[in-house]
């Protein structure tokens, strides 16, 4: 009994050695390739406890604005003018806000209008402006630093960013919602449970995206381009950012679509330095201006109302 | 080799050392001398045709799979910066780019498809994943080129999405077939300029064991000197000086073909390595628009690497380009930063022989003679070093078959007197 065990031990060892002649191939996979710096599961960062405040109340203008060029002395705007160009921080990838039209190499968006708008106010030339193209991430430091003026880069005006940065009044609502691809029965973010969501790394969508009770596997990358990547190859099931960078992303690929519940409110506003009280001042009479004589419905006209729909510019709110 | 019927008489087995009768010790003795003698010849044979292989590996295997090697990363990599370069260029990109760009990939194909037929286990995985992933490398790259044409900024973030796959796994698996393929030549090299210590060995117990020989001779009979012993003796002295020095001369050769051609090989390799990387980067940071700052950290790291490394060999001609670079890079960071992104572009992608293009192009083009120079070299020098070994295989044989004819014709007679 042994040795027939013995034998069939040998039989099957002979058998395990004598490989065929031919190495079988394994069966050929695709694998998908990722944007760099693709964080899956993403970290998500931790939502300080918000001190409370009205994040959406700014600083009054204080009379009417000053006359181009002639800004009064021992301020922000002064120091401006003497350098000759504002310098803004803008993001240079958001369709419709702030892009790069590859015909012309130009910068052009509703956010960069807003910066030419400030510029002439201040300087009295519509293209005295530098722009910085700064990420997400960058835009309370390069504030802090001072390396920029102003941010206008769909910043939302949060209790906690008030605490380092100070904002102008809103000059565009946004709610976080989802972009999705059409026709896959995804409405909202309960039936994204245990599935991909993108949005950026540092951005408060990202926390958004993790305290949804359907418990959303937030996935965090540079820029929200790269999300419409990996969306469009089928790599996340979602991004969820504020409806109008969304509104941008789907314009540039038609077989997606914004859908959602919005789960935020997300004023936007002008970052500027807590130091520069007066810049601030002066940017909301600039704004303002821009409510009052239809400038803003303009340039929202003109870049984003066939894409999110009609709108009246946000009423600004004062804290004092 | 025949035996002589002398050696096969039947009483040839001794029966106790010390009882040996004459005829019996002088066959022995024979029998040694011809073990000997094929020893040595055997060993001369077998280190000259193992060199000669080698050198053949390297002419005809090693050199041209580190040839394809090499081409097949110039031709990703060189394809990683064209894309950048067209992709940054304001409105339709310039012809001259798409052809360059789609050159460098029917290159790339054309290097892949060879080095598939004969590539051993581990370079297959690699080219394997080379082969799978090139495909999908083009698409991310058209998908960029009709997002830009339509004016999407979605354009730049699949052209990233292409670049991150080509430099975290493309170009590694390209640069790990191309360092494998210069270790196997490098090795070729090495073990053709060892010392031939069996041939030495061997060589050396044949000549004692026939003044051995000579000596027992000379004591046993009346004559001094057995004419068929001193021949032997004179053609194995031949026989081993001649391959030694055949065998040292093809060794200095192999050696002159690691210093002058594969070490340098894989010096200006890496130095276009980093030259085309660099370049890539340039423009990445570029097409980035804000994210770029990784990009052109990236670029600060392999432009010390290439600088680097061009000190270490010095190639006539890249100074003045290299330093041209550094300072049209300066001036083109200084308008991005400052915000004249146009300015920037324009830099990047000017076609003028002052411009950045033409300058990279310069440096390129000038490490890409000297590579093909030391490549050349190692060509060359193995060439020559299978040259010195020309013939020597009939040599040792011939003269093997001499030594042992004479040993043969030496003992005849001697054992023929105990008749």
């Amino acid at each position: 009994m042994k040795l027939r065990a013995a034998g069939v031990a040998l039989v099957l060892m002979v058998a395990a050695c004598s490989a065929p002649d031919e190495v079988r191939e394994a069966p050929a996979e695709a694998v998908l390739p990722l944007p760099q710096n693709v964080q899956d599961p993403a970290e998500v960062p931790s939502a300080a406890p918000a001190p409370s405040c009205v994040p959406r109340a700014s600083l009054r203008p204080t009379g009417a604005l000053p006359r181009p060029g002639r800004m009064p002395s021992n301020t922000a705007m002064a120091r401006i003018a003497q350098r000759g160009r504002l310098i803004v921080g803008i993001d240079q990838n958001a369709y419709l806000f702030g892009f790069r039209d590859p015909q012309t190499g130009d910068l052009a968006g509703f956010e960069i209008d807003l910066a030419r708008e400030i510029a002439e106010a201040m300087l009295g030339d519509r293209g005295a402006v530098q722009f910085r193209a700064i990420t997400t991430a960058d835009r309370i430091p390069v504030l802090e630093r001072k390396e920029v003026d102003l941010v206008i880069r769909t910043m939302t005006m949060t209790c906690e960013r008030w605490q380092k940065v100070s904002f102008s009044t809103e000059y565009l609502s946004s709610r976080q919602r989802l972009l999705v691809r059409r026709g896959e029965g995804i409405k909202e973010f309960a039936d994204l449970a245990k599935r991909k969501v993108c949005a950026t790394r540092g951005s408060t969508s990202i926390i958004k995206i993790a305290a949804q009770p359907s418990k959303p596997i937030p996935v965090s990358t540079d820029s929200t381009l790269d999300c419409l990547v990996l969306l469009q190859q089928g790599q996340v099931d979602a991004v969820s950012t504020i409806d109008v960078l969304l509104a941008g992303l789907a314009a540039q690929d038609p077989a997606t679509e914004v859908i959602g519940t919005p789960v935020s409110d997300e004023p936007a506003g002008v970052g500027v330095s807590k130091d520069s009280p007066e810049l601030v001042r002066f940017v909301n009479a600039v704004l303002e201006r821009n409510r009052a004589d239809g400038t803003w419905q303009r340039s929202y006209d003109r870049w984003l109302a066939s894409r999110i729909g009609p709108a009246r510019p946000p009423a600004a709110v004062y804290r004092d | 080799m025949v035996v002589p019927a002398v050696l096969l008489a039947p009483d040839v087995a001794p029966k106790a050392a010390g009882r040996l009768t004459t005829p019996q010790l002088y066959r022995l003795v024979a029998a040694a001398l011809i073990a000997l003698g094929l020893a040595a010849g055997a060993a001369q044979l077998a280190a000259v045709r193992e060199r000669q292989a080698l050198m053949h590996d390297v002419t005809a295997v090693s050199g041209p799979l580190s040839g394809r090697a090499q081409e097949l990363y110039r031709a990703l990599s060189d394809a990683d910066a064209t894309a950048a370069t067209a992709f940054l260029s304001p409105g339709v990109e310039p012809a001259e780019l798409r052809k360059r760009y789609l050159d460098d990939i029917a290159r790339a194909t054309a290097a892949l498809t060879v080095a598939l037929r004969e590539a051993d286990d581990e370079d297959a995985v690699r080219l394997r994943t080379l082969a799978d992933r090139l495909p999908v490398y083009t698409g991310l790259v058209e998908t960029a080129r009709s997002y830009n044409r339509l004016g999407l900024p979605l354009g730049g973030a699949y052209l990233m999405e292409a670049s991150t796959l080509m430099r975290q796994t493309l170009l590694p698996e390209a640069q790990g077939l191309l360092a494998a393929a210069q270790r196997r030549v490098i090795d070729a090299q090495r073990d053709a300029t060892g010392t031939p210590i069996t041939v030495y060995l061997s060589g050396l117990a044949g000549l004692a064991a026939l003044v051995a020989a000579q000596v027992l001779l000379a004591r046993r009979t009346n004559r001094l000197f057995n004419r068929g012993l001193i021949a032997a003796f004179l053609v194995a002295v031949v026989a081993l000086g001649w391959t030694t020095v055949a065998l040292n001369a093809a060794g200095k050769q192999a050696r002159a073909g690691q210093t002058e051609g594969s070490s340098q090989v894989l010096h200006l390799a890496a130095a276009r390595r980093s030259a085309l990387q660099a370049r890539a980067d340039e423009g990445l940071t570029l097409i980035a628009r804000g994210n770029g700052a990784r990009f052109e950290e990236d670029y600060a790291r392999v432009f010390d690497e290439l600088t680097g490394t061009l000190g270490r060999v010095s190639i006539a001609g890249t100074d003045i380009p290299l330093r041209r670079w550094t300072q049209l890079h300066g001036e083109m960071r200084e308008h991005d930063d400052t915000g004249d992104y146009r300015a920037a572009v324009a830099m990047a992608t000017d076609p003028e022989p002052a411009g950045l293009s033409q300058t990279f192009r310069e440096l390129d083009m000038t490490l890409d003679a000297a590579l093909t120079a030391a490549n050349d070299r190692v060509r060359e020098r193995a060439r020559r070093a299978a040259g010195a070994l020309t013939g020597l295989t009939a040599l040792v044989l011939l003269l093997t078959a001499g030594q042992l004819a004479a040993v043969v014709l030496g003992f005849r007679p001697r054992i023929g007197e105990y008749r």
